[in-house]
């Protein structure tokens, strides 16, 4: 059951929030323990009909975090720090055992020349409620936070469905509060409705409509099949773009239905595109995993502060776990080492104002030429861009045909002929309206739609907006051409 | 709270009840209402999705609905969306939009101009073709000189012609209905390949190609070769096939065929659309009473559908999957197979008591005509060994867009060693009944048995099998059937050390016997070995 399922969004859905609004009422600790009952209850049968093998899984993991939470809780009362920090290693041992079991275990019985049917199949959402799981454990031990309440609010947490399959990977921090209280407020709803309806729009009318070329141009080079220089050229765009709509209107799907249902989930997706280097670029792109990397992997391992060298070490190393973190393929590995290598040689060629600072060097002056600005962003989507080209692709060979053709080494095959059958007037609008909408083009027209007319006006143009993209979006998905987001894979 | 405040309050609450009510709103619509008095809540027809809508799931084992837990929740989503109220409609008008606005494929069909439709992908490839996408390999060529001078070899053995025509494609003869930016790109197309292939073969005036009349009816004349909204040549379309056809016919039968095509028989559409005369015809969007999808080909059969089995056999699927025709007076015996591509278009020749007129010129009398088969060894020898007699001529039938896949998938042993037989015989080798010869080498085998049949207790509908020997030594063996006539081929074979200067010998089971079997070889050149 996906997010863009007619089963997940005309029968799961409406009664779900409908149920969920009548408890929540004005937020009392009674209304909203009912409400947090409610959601446990839904949360656990979506994964019940979305994979009912996986669910124990899910469970057991749910319980020995709550009990390594409460352990390391007991212990820091108690002022024993190495009995919390032996709980926290190993639930995060236990977190990260069954992650690294299911994905080697998988990735080898699909291997092997197995059937479908043999193959382990990994449980739906693996990588995020692990990650999740972690990171309640370590904040706990951080004393950041408090253990949740109780084991039930830590199943809710866990279980939480607009976050449970493809994240954003959120943590107690920043939601903890809702399980406690959550009055239901018309504004926040109605913003998480506009927000699910751009999600589905991306998803169904952008990142759906991009894919069957980019797809069908990888299909050749997956065969080792030259392509003419203009489509090789044309298909890792578009599916730079099919990929930050996919996963970013996901991410707006879960922020939506989570704003529905009270909770006011991160942002995970800050028009990455629109960034001018590679770390900047990481702190728009899938924050919440960024951060997580960040928080519980790259400053434990050191971070910047014991020298350039080192901080170059600590970040090839956590991006090419970032990379494995997606599969276990070795382009996925090859994806994260390139990010983590260009991020060393920005560190090293173009310090950030920070480092600047420390180094006492002059910081850029605040007029910077427009020739630096694109230059900057060139360079950040021609980078990005080929991480993509590594990330797409199922082996070097696939990579390396795609790089031949790209560059004219390789010469056109008569199948690439047929890719002419996918320039369709769909895909071009597609890539057309992607390109421009992946920079912040709309968010710049609501300021200028607030200043010349009144709030309920832009609202009112606001909600009309939402209601023809998820028309529209609702009418692809039932003709049939919904593909699955791409990272349900991860 | 200020008015603003309000204000903004109450278009929130409104949004946000509109988008609760309309997303839950089809299933309270299935739930008040019940399938058999609103069939618009009925599962999308399986007619035209070509499946069977998914049915709703049950965890009891013996139901033939029976789902395991961990798959229930797959299996009602899929039921779900099958039944999903307003699915037909929104299908419907997704299709339309697809077409009308985006100017985008709805799955495998490509917009044209106006109500054209192309096919492209799986089976029916026919843009690709037109893009050139399709490259036969050496070997596919290899394959289609082997198909051809093979079977034309087995043919001549057997006292036979072969005739093979692959029909045009729409794409490859209405190339003006397409949107300018798929023209701009035509390639290689297969037929020229094949065509290239078969240049400097005897067998190249075997293969007859239609697309050249294809065009010039269409481009200079205006006349529906094809339908508009389908894949299949309109009744016009198959007539100038068989004109062509008989042609040759009259070609290969001089004196015994006429060079005259049978007159075109040209019902008006709205006769054939009200169901007054047989033929078919392409519905256009006004037209349509139950067809949401859009435009729908009409076909009209007036009387009974049910044809005559000439050979009733294998699948019953189609009801006329084997026609036979007979006209009065003596004329040539035709043998066709082919596909389903112009099964429609033939209705237009249907006559009032049901029967199928294929339109040959005169001098062609019984024609059997197999719908959905191909011309195998096997069902060659079937033909002879059924009939009671050899047919003048075997037609086989393949499409322009499927032609890569052809070759590999009906070339058999025999035919390759036909053609090895006939390549050997054109490179000069005399055709031997003696000893073999004693220094060795390679050779291609020909046997022709003259009325094959089971003397005691044999069931001579079995296949059996023939043993080639020479000096005691088995070289092959080769499946056959029993009839007045049969041909073997075998071969090209080493010549084994034993049986070098020995006799070549065919041995058949107990029970079989030939009233007359004539062995020949011939010695491979070497460019062949």
């Amino acid at each position: 059951m996906t997010f863009g399922s007619l089963f997940f969004l005309t029968a799961f859905l409406p009664p779900v929030l409908i149920v969920h609004a009548a408890l929540q009422g004005g937020g009392s600790r009674r209304r909203t323990a009912a409400a947090n009952a409610w959601l446990l209850a839904c949360s656990l049968a979506a994964i019940f009909l979305s994979d009912l093998p996986g669910l124990k899984w899910f469970v057991g993991c749910a319980a020995w975090t709550d009990l390594a939470t409460r352990c390391v809780s007991a212990a820091l009362r108690r002022g024993r720090q190495r009995t919390a920090s032996a709980a926290l290693a190993l639930a995060v041992t236990a977190d990260m055992a069954l992650l690294c079991a299911f994905k080697w275990l998988s990735s080898s019985s699909a291997g092997a020349g197995a059937d479908a049917a043999s193959a382990i199949a990994i449980p739906l959402g693996l990588s995020f409620w692990t990650f999740r799981a972690v990171s309640l454990v370590w904040d706990v031990r951080r004393g950041v936070h408090p253990p949740p309440p109780t084991p039930l609010h830590t199943l809710g947490f866990m279980a939480l469905f607009p976050v449970y399959v493809s994240g954003p990977v959120v943590r107690w921090s920043e939601i903890g509060g809702a399980f406690e209280r959550r009055p239901f407020d018309v504004d926040l709803a109605a913003s998480g409705m506009r927000r699910l309806a751009i999600g589905l729009a991306k998803k169904a009318l952008l990142a759906d409509n991009l894919a069957p070329f980019a797809d069908a141009v990888w299909a050749l080079a997956d065969q080792g099949l030259g392509v003419p220089c203009g489509m090789a050229a044309l298909a890792v765009p578009a599916y730079s773009l099919r990929l930050y709509f996919d996963f970013s209107g996901y991410s707006d799907m879960a922020i939506g239905m989570g704003r529905m249902l009270g909770f006011r989930i991160p942002e995970n997706f800050l028009w990455p595109y629109a960034a001018r280097s590679v770390r900047e670029f990481w702190r728009r792109w899938h924050v919440s995993l960024s951060s997580w990397f960040r928080d519980y992997l790259y400053i434990p391992l050191g971070g910047s502060r014991r020298g350039a060298a080192r901080a170059c070490i600590n970040g090839l190393v956590v991006f090419t776990l970032c990379g494995v973190w997606h599969g276990n393929g070795l382009m996925f590995a090859l994806w994260g080492f390139w990010h983590g290598l260009l991020i060393c040689v920005e560190r090293l060629v173009a310090p950030s104002p920070s480092q600047r600072a420390a180094r006492r060097e002059p910081t850029a002056g605040a007029a910077e030429s427009l020739v630096s600005i694109a230059l900057s962003r060139v360079w950040l989507l021609a980078a990005v861009a080929f991480g993509w080209l590594l990330f797409r692709s199922a082996t070097p060979a696939t990579a390396f045909s795609m790089i031949r053709s790209l560059v004219g080494l390789a010469q056109p095959s008569a199948e690439s002929r047929a890719l002419w059958l996918e320039c369709t007037p769909v895909f071009t609008a597609a890539f057309a309206a992607g390109a421009v909408l992946c920079f912040p083009v709309a968010p710049a027209l609501v300021r200028l739609a607030r200043r010349v007319l009144p709030g309920w006006a832009v609202l009112l143009a606001k909600n009309a907006a939402a209601t023809a993209l998820a028309c529209a979006a609702l009418f692809f998905m039932v003709s049939g051409t919904r593909q699955s987001f791409l990272y349900f894979q991860f | 709270m200020s008015k603003t405040g309000k204000t903004e309050k109450f278009v929130s609450a409104a949004f946000l009840a509109a988008w609760i009510v309309a997303l839950g709103a089809p299933n309270v619509v299935r739930l008040a209402s019940s399938h058999s008095k609103r069939p618009l809540f009925l599962p999308f027809p399986a007619k035209t999705e070509n499946r069977n809508p998914h049915q709703w799931p049950s965890l009891r084992k013996n139901s033939p609905r029976y789902t395991k837990l961990r798959e229930i929740g797959r299996a009602l989503e899929a039921w779900y969306s099958d039944s999903f109220a307003w699915r037909t409609e929104l299908l419907a008008a997704w299709r339309n939009f697809s077409f009308n606005v985006l100017k985008s494929p709805d799955g495998r069909d490509v917009p044209g101009r106006g109500n054209w439709t192309f096919r492209r992908g799986g089976d029916w490839s026919e843009l690709e073709d037109w893009l050139g996408a399709v490259e036969l390999s050496a070997e596919d060529r290899r394959n289609w000189i082997d198909l051809v001078e093979g079977r034309r070899e087995w043919a001549e053995a057997v006292g036979a012609k072969y005739i093979t025509f692959p029909t045009p494609t729409k794409a490859q003869t209405c190339f003006n209905e397409m949107y300018p930016a798929l023209r701009a790109h035509r390639g290689r197309s297969l037929r020229s390949q094949i065509q290239e292939t078969l240049r400097d073969s005897p067998a190249r005036d075997d293969v007859i190609f239609v697309d050249d009349e294809f065009i010039s009816e269409r481009e200079e004349r205006g006349r529906p070769v094809f339908f508009d909204s389908d894949h299949h040549p309109s009744a016009y379309g198959v007539w100038l096939i068989y004109k062509k056809l008989g042609r040759r016919l009259a070609e290969l039968f001089p004196g015994r065929v006429s060079p005259d095509p049978m007159p075109w028989y040209d019902a008006p559409p709205e006769d054939v659309l009200a169901g007054r005369a047989p033929g078919c015809w392409a519905e256009r969007p006004g037209d349509q009473t139950d067809a949401p999808l859009g435009i729908r080909m009409k076909i009209s059969s007036p009387g009974e559908r049910q044809l005559m089995n000439a050979f009733p056999q294998g699948s019953k699927r189609w009801p006329y999957r084997n026609a036979a025709t007979a006209r009065d007076g003596d004329g040539i015996t035709v043998v066709m197979a082919h596909d389903s591509y112009m099964r429609f278009s033939l209705s237009s020749w249907r006559e009032p008591e049901g029967s199928m007129v294929f339109p040959f010129p005169q001098g062609v009398g019984k024609v059997y005509g197999h719908i959905f088969q191909r011309l195998s060894m096997g069902f060659l020898q079937h033909q002879i060994s059924s009939l009671g007699f050899v047919p003048d001529v075997f037609i086989d039938q393949f499409p322009e867009c499927r032609l890569d896949k052809t070759a590999h998938r009906y070339l058999d042993p025999v035919t390759r060693s036909a053609a090895a037989f006939a390549r050997a015989g054109a490179a000069g080798a005399a055709t031997r009944s003696d000893a073999l010869p004693s220094e060795g080498g390679q050779i291609a085998v020909r046997v022709v048995f003259d009325d094959l049949g089971a003397t005691s207790g044999a069931d001579a509908a079995n296949e059996f099998e023939a043993t080639l020997t020479a000096g005691g030594c088995v070289l092959d063996r080769q499946t056959l059937m029993t009839g007045p006539k049969q041909a073997l081929f075998f071969g090209p074979l080493d010549i084994p050390a034993d049986a070098a200067g020995k006799n070549l010998e065919i041995e058949l089971p107990q029970g079989i016997s030939a009233k007359a079997t004539m062995v020949v070889w011939r010695t491979m050149p070497p460019s062949n070995r």
